[in-house]
C-alpha cells in the first residue's frame, strides 16, 4: 500500500521535469529525422506544437503542486514543474532565429 | 531543555536496560577475525576500504599525471614516446573517472549512510561487499596492463573508428570495454543498495524533507547511475561486438554510424559529470551548515537544485559533440539547456555563500578552507562551461587545453576539493584522531595554489592553439613557459597529497566505538555515539539537525532509550519504514558475513579479464565459479519467517518478515528493472538512429518477415507470462509450483526459437539492420535466460522446502523478473516487425 503511493507520490513529484525530457526528446528527435530526410519545412510546426503541449502540461502540473504547497513532496513538484518550465521555454527558442537543418 | 523536547514523541525506552545487552550487540556486529575478515560485510569496514581503494586510484592516476606533465614540461622532449603517452592519458582519465571519482563518492555514501539515516547497516551489506571486491580485483588487474604495455589507447572516451578492430588491433582497446565491465556492475550493485537504503532505512520520523541533504544527494546520484551507465554498457557491448564479431554498429560502409557511439557515451558520460559533483554538493552542504554552526539556508532549493541538475543533465549530451556537423539548430536546443543547468547549480552556491553569510562565527578549520577553495575553483569552471557551451566558441576551442583547463576546474575543484573537505571532516567518525590542523593548511595551500598554477594556464596554451592528448611539441609557439608553469604546479599538487598521505599515516588510526566523536558540533545523526552495530537504539527525529534540535539525544540514545535498544531476534537487524514519511513497517533480519560473495566477486572480476585477452575457456572456468558462488550466496537468503511480531520499543510492535513490496528485495528487482528498461531504451534508440542515418540498408516492407513472424512468438511470450500466473495463483493456494514453471520455460523457449527462425536469412554482419535485428534478438534470448535461471532457482528452493506461500522472496523475484522480460520481448518484435512497416 505504502509502495502504491510511493510510486504515486514519486511521478507526481517528477511530473514537471517528466513533461521536460519528453519536449526536449521530441524537440532533438524531430529536428534529427526531419533534416535526415530532407523535410526542414516540418522542423519549425513540430517544434512548435511540442512546445505549446508542453507548456499547457507545465501549467497544470504547476497549478496543482503550488494548491498543496505546504506538503514539502508537493512544492519539491511545483518548484520543478516552474524550473521546467523555464527550460523549455529557454530551449524552444532557437527555432525562432535559426534556420532549420543548415550546417 | 523541555521547549526544545517539545514535538517530540515520549522516549519508547525510558527505563533502564538489562545488563549485557550492549555487549551482545557488539558480539553479534563482531567483524569476523582472521583470514575470515576479508568477508567482513558491515558498512564501517567496507566503507572504509572503498574510500581507501578509491583513494590508491587517485594517487595511480595522479601519478600517471606526473609523467604526462614531466614529459610535457619542454618541448621535443623523448622521456615517454607516443604509444605510451597515448596510454597514459587514456588510463588517466578512465582510472580517475571510472575507478575513482564514482567508486570514491559511492563509497562516502556507504560509510555515511546507514549512520546518518539512523539504520544499523545498508540493507545489502554483501551486495556492497561485492560491489567493493568486484571493483578492487578488477581495478588493480585493469590498472595493471599499463605495465605491459597493453593499457588502452584510445581516450577515455573510445571514439571509433579509432579504437574499431581495424585501426586498433590488439587487446588494448578490449581491456577498456571489458576491463570496465565489472566496475559498471558494481555501479549498479551499489546504486540498488543506496536507492534502498536511502529510501527504506530511515530513522523514525526522518521525513522526506528531514532527510540530510547528502541523502538526497546520493539519491540523485544513484538515480542518474540507474539511467545513464545502461548507457555505456550498452555501447561498450556495442563495440566489442563489432570488433569481435564484425556486426557493423559503427563501419558507414554497412551502414553503422560512428556518431552513433559517441551519443550513447555522451548520454552517459555527461550525466557521469553530475554523478560525480552531486555528491560532492551534497557532503558541502553537510559541512557549510556545521561550519557556520547553522541550518542549511533554503533547504527546500538546494533540494530541488540537486533533483533538476539529475534531469537536466540528461539533455546535455550533444555539447560534447558541436564540432561533429550536427544541424545547427539541434545544436542550439543543447547549447540552451546547457545554459539551463547553470541555474541549479547557481542556487547551490547562492544557498552556501548564504548560510556562511548567517553563520555568527565561522570555524575556517581545514574542511571549510577545502569549501572555500573549491567554491572559488568550481564557480570559474561553470563560468567557462557556459563559454564553452556556446557553440561558436567551442568550435575555436574544441579538442584544446581549454577544455583540459576546464573540465579539471570543475573536476578538481567540483569534486576533489570537496572530497578532501569530506576527507577531513568525517575522519574523526571513522579514527581515533582528527588529522592535523596545521598540516591541513600547508596541504589545502599546496593543493589549492599547485592546482590554479597547474590549470589556469592551461586556458591560455588552449587559446594559443595547443591540442589536448598530443605527446610533444615545437619550440616557438608560445607554449613552452605555460607548459613548464603547469608542470610546476602539477608537482605542487603531488607534493599537497602526499603530506596529506603522510598525515593520514600518524593519525588515521581506524576506529568506531573509540572515534574522535563530533569535533565540529554537527547536528546530523552519523556524529552519534556508535559501535559496529552503528547507534545503540535507533532515535526517532523531528528536524534535519537532530543532534542541535534534541539535547540529550546522544545520551538518550547510548542509553539505549530509543528503538531497538537490542537484538531481539538474535542477530543482526535494522529497522525498515516508509519511503515518504519513515514510518516504522517491518523489522528487516540481514545477513552475516559469508565467502560465497567474495568468491564471487573475484571471479566476476577475473571473467572480465580472461574474456579481455581472449582466454575463453579459464574466462568460462571463472564465470561458472561466480554463477556458483552467486546461487550459494543466495540461497541462504530470504530466512524462514517469524510468526510473532518484534517489540521494538515504546509499544511498537513490528512483523520480522516481509515478502511483496513492501520488502526490500522486491524493491531492489524494481531498480533492478528500470537499469534493464534504460538498456533496453538505449537499443531501441540505436535502432532508431541508424535507421535514421541509414535508411538504405533498411529492408521495404514487402521484403519483411511475414506477420505470422509477429504473432507466433509475441503468443507464446504472453503465455509464458500467463504460465507464471497460474504458478504464482498455484502458490498462494498451496498447490505445487512445478507445472507452471515448466509450462512457461516451454513456452517462451518456443517463442525465442520462433523469433530467431523468423530472420534465419538475415545476417548480423550484412549490415547495421542485420546488427541491430539481432542485438534485439540477443537481449530477449539473455533476458530469457536470467529469467529461466531465476524460475528454476526458485523451484529448487521449493523443491527443498525453502519456498512456501509465505517465504515466497525469491519466486516474487523470479515472477517480476520474468514478465518485465516478457513486455521487453514483446516491444522488440513491435520494433522490428511493426517499426519498417510503420516507416515505410
Amino acid at each position: 500500500m505504502r509502495t502504491q503511493r510511493f510510486a504515486a507520490t514519486a511521478l507526481g513529484m517528477s511530473a514537471g521535469i517528466i513533461v521536460w525530457a519528453v519536449h526536449f526528446a521530441a524537440i532533438y528527435g524531430a529536428t534529427a529525422v526531419a533534416c535526415a530526410r530532407g523535410l526542414p519545412q516540418l522542423v519549425a510546426p513540430a517544434v512548435g506544437w511540442s512546445t505549446a503541449a508542453a507548456v499547457a502540461a507545465l501549467a497544470v502540473v504547476l497549478v496543482r503542486g503550488y494548491r498543496r504547497r505546504h506538503v514539502f513532496e508537493r512544492w519539491l513538484g511545483a518548484a520543478l514543474a516552474a524550473l521546467a518550465l523555464v527550460a523549455v521555454a529557454w530551449e524552444a527558442i532557437p527555432v525562432l532565429v535559426v534556420p532549420p537543418c543548415g550546417g | 531543555m523541555t521547549t526544545a523536547r517539545a514535538g517530540v514523541a515520549p522516549l519508547p525506552n525510558p527505563g533502564p536496560r538489562p545488563p549485557g545487552e550492549a555487549e551482545t550487540l557488539a558480539r553479534i556486529w563482531a567483524p569476523p577475525r582472521g583470514l575470515a575478515f576479508l568477508t567482513v560485510v558491515n558498512n564501517n569496514y567496507v566503507g572504509v576500504l572503498y574510500v581507501g581503494a578509491a583513494f590508491l586510484f587517485f594517487v595511480l592516476a595522479g601519478i600517471l599525471a606526473l609523467v604526462m606533465r614531466a614529459q610535457l614540461a619542454v618541448p621535443d622532449n623523448t622521456l615517454v614516446g607516443p604509444s605510451l603517452y597515448n596510454q597514459l592519458f587514456t588510463m588517466h582519465g578512465t582510472v580517475m573517472m571510472f575507478l575513482f571519482a564514482v567508486p570514491a563518492v559511492e563509497a562516502m555514501g556507504i560509510l555515511l549512510l546507514p549512520n546518518m539515516l539512523g539504520a544499523r547497516d545498508l540493507p545489502f551489506p554483501r551486495l556492497s561487499a561485492y560491489a567493493f571486491w568486484a571493483y578492487f580485483v578488477g581495478g588493480i588487474v585493469f590498472f595493471a596492463s599499463i605495465f605491459l604495455g597493453s593499457a588502452p589507447t584510445g581516450g577515455w572516451f573510445m571514439n571509433p573508428p579509432l579504437t574499431t578492430a581495424t585501426y586498433s588491433p590488439g587487446v588494448n582497446e578490449d581491456f577498456w570495454l571489458l576491463g570496465i565491465g565489472f566496475i559498471e556492475i558494481s555501479a549498479i550493485a551499489g546504486a540498488i543498495e543506496i536507492v534502498v537504503g536511502v529510501l527504506r532505512t530511515r530513522a523514525p520520523g526522518m521525513t522526506l524533507g528531514r532527510m540530510p541533504v547528502f541523502a538526497w544527494a546520493m539519491l540523485v546520484f544513484a538515480a542518474m547511475i540507474i539511467f545513464a551507465f545502461p548507457a555505456v554498457i550498452l555501447a561498450t557491448a556495442l563495440l566489442e561486438l563489432e570488433r569481435a564479431f564484425g556486426w557493423p554498429f559503427f563501419s558507414v560502409d554497412r551502414g553503422g554510424d560512428p556518431l552513433l557511439w559517441q551519443h550513447l557515451f555522451w548520454f552517459f558520460g555527461h550525466p557521469e559529470v553530475y554523478i560525480i559533483f552531486l555528491p560532492a554538493a551534497g557532503m558541502v552542504s553537510m559541512i557549510v551548515p556545521t561550519m557556520a554552526q547553522t541550518p542549511l539556508v533554503a533547504y527546500r532549493l538546494v533540494v530541488l537544485a540537486l533533483v533538476a541538475t539529475g534531469f537536466l543533465s540528461f539533455g546535455l549530451w550533444v555539447h560534447h559533440m558541436f564540432a561533429t556537423g550536427i544541424p545547427r539548430l539541434s545544436l542550439s536546443f543543447f547549447e540552451a539547456a546547457s545554459m539551463a543547468v547553470a541555474i541549479p547549480s547557481g542556487i547551490q552556491v547562492f544557498a552556501w555563500i548564504a548560510t556562511l553569510a548567517k553563520g555568527r562565527r565561522i570555524r575556517l578549520t581545514t574542511p571549510g578552507l577545502f569549501i572555500l577553495g573549491f567554491l572559488f575553483t568550481f564557480v570559474l569552471g561553470g563560468l567557462t562551461g557556459v563559454m564553452v557551451a556556446v557553440v561558436p566558441f567551442d568550435w575555436q576551442a574544441h579538442d584544446s587545453y581549454f577544455v583540459v583547463a576546464h573540465l579539471h576546474y570543475v573536476l578538481i575543484g567540483g569534486m576533489v576539493f570537496p572530497l578532501f573537505a569530506a576527507f577531513y571532516y568525517w575522519l574523526p567518525y571513522t579514527s581515533r584522531h582528527a588529522l592535523s590542523e596545521r598540516l591541513g593548511r600547508w596541504v589545502f595551500g599546496l593543493m589549492f595554489v599547485g592546482f590554479h598554477v597547474a590549470f589556469f594556464p592551461m586556458h591560455f596554451t588552449g587559446l594559443a592553439g595547443m591540442p589536448r592528448r598530443v605527446y610533444t611539441y615545437p619550440a616557438g609557439l608560445g607554449w613552452e613557459g605555460l607548459n613548464l608553469v603547469s608542470t610546476a604546479g602539477a608537482f605542487m599538487i603531488a607534493a599537497g597529497v602526499a603530506l596529506f598521505i603522510v598525515d593520514l599515516a600518524r593519525r588515521f588510526r581506524f576506529a568506531i566505538e573509540g572515534n574522535a566523536g563530533n569535533v565540529w558540533n554537527a547536528g546530523t545523526l552519523e556524529w552519534l555515539p556508535s559501535g559496529t552495530y552503528a547507534t545503540r537504539s535507533i532515535p526517532s527525529v523531528a528536524s534535519r539537525e537532530p543532534l542541535w534540535d534534541q539535547p540529550g539525544l546522544a545520551r538518550d540514545v547510548e542509553a539505549g532509550h530509543y528503538y531497538l535498544p537490542n537484538a531481539p531476534t538474535g542477530g543482526r537487524e535494522t529497522i525498515v519504514s516508509s519511503p515518504i514519511e519513515a514510518a516504522p513497517q517491518w523489522l528487516m533480519r540481514m545477513p552475516r558475513p559469508g565467502w560465497p560473495p567474495i568468491v564471487a566477486a573475484w571471479f566476476t572480476a577475473a571473467f572480465f579479464l580472461f574474456l579481455t585477452v581472449k582466454w575463453v575457456l579459464p574466462a568460462c572456468l571463472c564465470g561458472a565459479v561466480a554463477i556458483g558462488a552467486m546461487l550459494a550466496w543466495a540461497w541462504r537468503l530470504d530466512p524462514p519467517p517469524l510468526a510473532a511480531p518484534v517489540e521494538v520499543g515504546g509499544g511498537l510492535a513490528l512483523p520480522a518478515y516481509m515478502s511483496g513490496p513492501r520488502s526490500q528485495s522486491w524493491w531492489a528487482m524494481v531498480v533492478l528493472m528500470l537499469v534493464a528498461g534504460s538498456v533496453y531504451g538505449c537499443v531501441v534508440f540505436s535502432y532508431l538512429y541508424l535507421w535514421t542515418v541509414s535508411p538504405e540498408v533498411w529492408p521495404a516492407a514487402d521484403r519483411l518477415p511475414d506477420l505470422v513472424h509477429l504473432a507466433v512468438p509475441a503468443a507464446l511470450y504472453g503465455a509464458s507470462s500467463a504460465a507464471i500466473g497460474l504458478a504464482n495463483r498455484a502458490l498462494g493456494r498451496g498447490r505445487s509450483l512445478h507445472p507452471g514453471v515448466v509450462a512457461a520455460i516451454v513456452l517462451f523457449a518456443a517463442g525465442f526459437a520462433a523469433d530467431l527462425f523468423a530472420h534465419r536469412a538475415l545476417s548480423p554482419a550484412q549490415s547495421s539492420y542485420g546488427a541491430v535485428v539481432y542485438l534485439v534478438l540477443s537481449l530477449a534470448g539473455f533476458f530469457g535466460a536470467v529469467s529461466i535461471a531465476l524460475a528454476l532457482f526458485a523451484t529448487a528452493r521449493y523443491a527443498h522446502g525453502l519456498l512456501d506461500r509465505v517465504r515466497r522472496v525469491t519466486f516474487d523475484n523470479a515472477r517480476l523478473f520474468w514478465h518485465y522480460s516478457v513486455g521487453q520481448s514483446l516491444v522488440g518484435l513491435a520494433l522490428v516487425h511493426g517499426f519498417p512497416r510503420l516507416a515505410g
